[in-house]
């Protein structure tokens, strides 16, 4: 409709419970593939966009985050201090599960400055964990057999120095 | 097999919407695994190099992953802790195997180009040859941010290539000897961040200016050293540079010199005449405490000037100010200075006020304010003329007692009513 300007108007996103989140367009931008599915619609998008692969836990973590660092952005200079904190908190309230449940979420919605944000919190938990957490981490299965393990392990003896023992 | 997280699902969620609570905790840890190469190499960019060679043996997937992480960071463990001699044998043990580590890593590496390269490493693991190799690499594979920590226990001759290259845009030194510049040309077309650690030996000033010559489109520059070991030699004084920084807009200065280099010196601090935000640490100011007005260039667009030093630079900062029309925050560190014999430290009242204290300055920030009467003299100056301040912020030293602390405050307080409509804030 005219006369509302771009950033007050509301697009409606559905998580996989079926909650109803209202978001400001301002906020939707930066997540990206909802924003190409605006871009690519004829018409105006009125009906709540539905995202089959996000959960309203993740769409809520997201949504806050976005939030957040929009206000520090608009505000004045000393935000900085204010954001490492907030992020620090972030990063923390979240056990291993909700980290990664959260990652999958804004990789599909492509959220760029929380995934660059929600990367380095990853790289912090691997950061000198034995291999056996990262695979668990990770829900990664061995498909190595033991030998060619053992043999990789050799090749590459320095780089095993000050990895935590399984 | 992969486990299930023990952790329990937030209470709210849990008791609205169980079914799905439960399926998002079973499938996180199962649907990770959907997680793109592309994603898990960029998790792999914010590791060590070391440690993201590790993840190939995490399963036949991830084999491959590390050799693609355009970023290649290789620390030995050991680099820049202190040197004792009683250690050697156990260093050596440590950091054994490293160069292999990092020659295996090279070969290895799939990477097309590399964006940033990253080399921290002492005398004990590597050759002087492992480490021109190494750069020459580095090199090839068109790296943009270049960082190199080495040991100052042994001279590493610098290669030609790390200051002929030709995509690096950041560069970071540290450990390292500058000497070898004095045999060869300088070219840096892209460098627009230097910085130089204050764990680095010049030879000589002159090659300084030699390195700077090199970079003309250099926005940004460190220059922390304060190590000035073998100025005054016959080399000093005698290269002729033209020395034209003009898209640089910030600098933070801190080495110190001998009088031989007085001319190479000027030449540094007149590039600097473009900058918008200028840091000039007490090292440098002590050796600039007695120039003269012309020998401080005009700084045409100086906005933001850091400046720290004892009790006898006030001049300097005074020529400072007026060659700096445009400024609009100062913050000075105090610190604190034996008296020198038969000499009083004073401010001075400039004839003119300066135009910035006039009509541009909005912040003043005095750090480690000592009280004394110079001191006091400046900030009252400051707190008359000053037209258009809205912030001060005065922090006060430590070694002040609470009685002379509140005798400060109440003065400023006092002045503050007659003079001033800031806000002054007290630390």
């Amino acid at each position: 409709m005219s006369g509302i300007s771009d950033t007050e108007r509301m697009i409606t996103l559905k998580t996989v419970e079926g909650t109803l989140f209202d978001v400001k367009s301002s906020i939707a931008k930066d997540l990206k593939t909802v924003q190409a599915f605006i871009d690519d619609s004829d018409d105006d998008v009125t009906s709540p966009i539905p995202l089959p692969n996000v959960f309203t836990r993740e769409l809520s973590r997201i949504l806050d985050y976005l939030n957040n660092h929009h206000r520090f952005r608009s505000g004045i200079e000393k935000a900085d201090e204010e954001m490492a904190r907030y992020d620090a908190e972030f990063a923390k309230s979240m056990s291993h599960e909700e980290l990664k449940a959260l990652i999958l979420a804004a990789n599909y919605l492509n959220v760029k400055d929380l995934l660059e944000f929600l990367n380095q919190t990853v790289a912090d938990v691997i950061q000198n964990k034995s291999v056996e957490f990262v695979r668990n981490f990770f829900g990664i299965e061995n498909d190595y057999t033991p030998e060619e393990e053992e043999k990789l392990r050799n090749e590459n003896e320095w780089a095993f120095n000050g990895v935590e023992q399984d | 097999m992969a486990e299930l997280s023990a952790d329990p699902p937030p209470k709210r969620l849990h008791n609205l919407f169980p079914v799905a609570e439960t399926a998002a905790n079973a499938t996180a840890t199962d649907r990770i695994s959907e997680l793109p190469d592309a994603l898990l190499i960029q998790i792999l960019s914010l590791l060590p190099t070391k440690q993201s060679v590790v993840t190939g043996s995490l399963s036949k997937r991830w084999r491959p992953l590390w050799a693609s992480v355009p970023i290649l960071d290789f620390t030995d463990g050991i680099a820049g802790t202190v040197d004792r001699p009683e250690r050697n044998e156990s260093k050596s043990l440590e950091t054994s195997g490293f160069s292999e580590f990092v020659y295996a890593v090279l070969l290895l590496h799939e990477a097309r180009s590399i964006t940033r390269f990253r080399l921290r490493c002492s005398h004990w693991s590597c050759s002087q040859r492992d480490i021109a190799t190494w750069l020459s690499q580095a090199a090839r594979r068109g790296v943009e941010q270049l960082e190199l920590s080495l040991s100052l226990s042994r001279y590493v001759a610098l290669p030609r290539k790390l200051f002929n290259f030709e995509t690096v845009v950041e560069m970071k030194l540290d450990g390292v000897f500058l000497n070898a510049l004095a045999g060869f040309s300088v070219s840096l077309p892209s460098l627009k961040v230097l910085h130089v650690g204050d764990r680095v030996l010049f030879g000589c000033h002159d090659y300084v200016v030699k390195l700077l010559a090199g970079c003309p489109v250099l926005e940004k520059l460190v220059l922390e050293s304060t190590y000035s070991d073998a100025c005054g030699g016959p080399v000093c004084a005698q290269g002729m540079f033209d020395l034209n920084l003009n898209r640089l807009v910030k600098a933070r200065i801190g080495f110190s010199w001998y009088k031989t280099c007085t001319k190479s010196i000027f030449l540094i601090i007149n590039s600097l005449s473009n900058v918008r935000c200028l840091s000039i640490l007490s090292s440098t100011v002590e050796c600039l405490k007695d120039s003269s007005a012309s020998d401080i260039p005009v700084f045409n667009n100086l906005v933001q000037l850091e400046i720290s030093f004892g009790n006898y630079s006030w001049d300097l900062l005074t020529y400072l100010l007026q060659h700096s029309q445009k400024l609009e925050v100062l913050t000075i560190y105090k610190e604190s200075q034996k008296h020198a014999n038969g000499q009083e430290p004073a401010w001075n009242l400039p004839l003119v006020v300066p135009e910035c204290v006039l009509s541009h300055l909005k912040a003043f920030w005095l750090m480690e304010f000592q009280g004394l009467d110079c001191e006091m003299g400046f900030l009252r100056y400051v707190m008359q003329n000053a037209r258009v301040l809205e912030t001060m912020k005065i922090s006060m030293a430590s070694s002040l007692d609470p009685q002379t602390k509140l005798q400060i405050r109440s003065s400023v307080t006092a002045l503050q009513l007659n003079f001033q409509s800031c806000q002054i804030t007290f630390h």
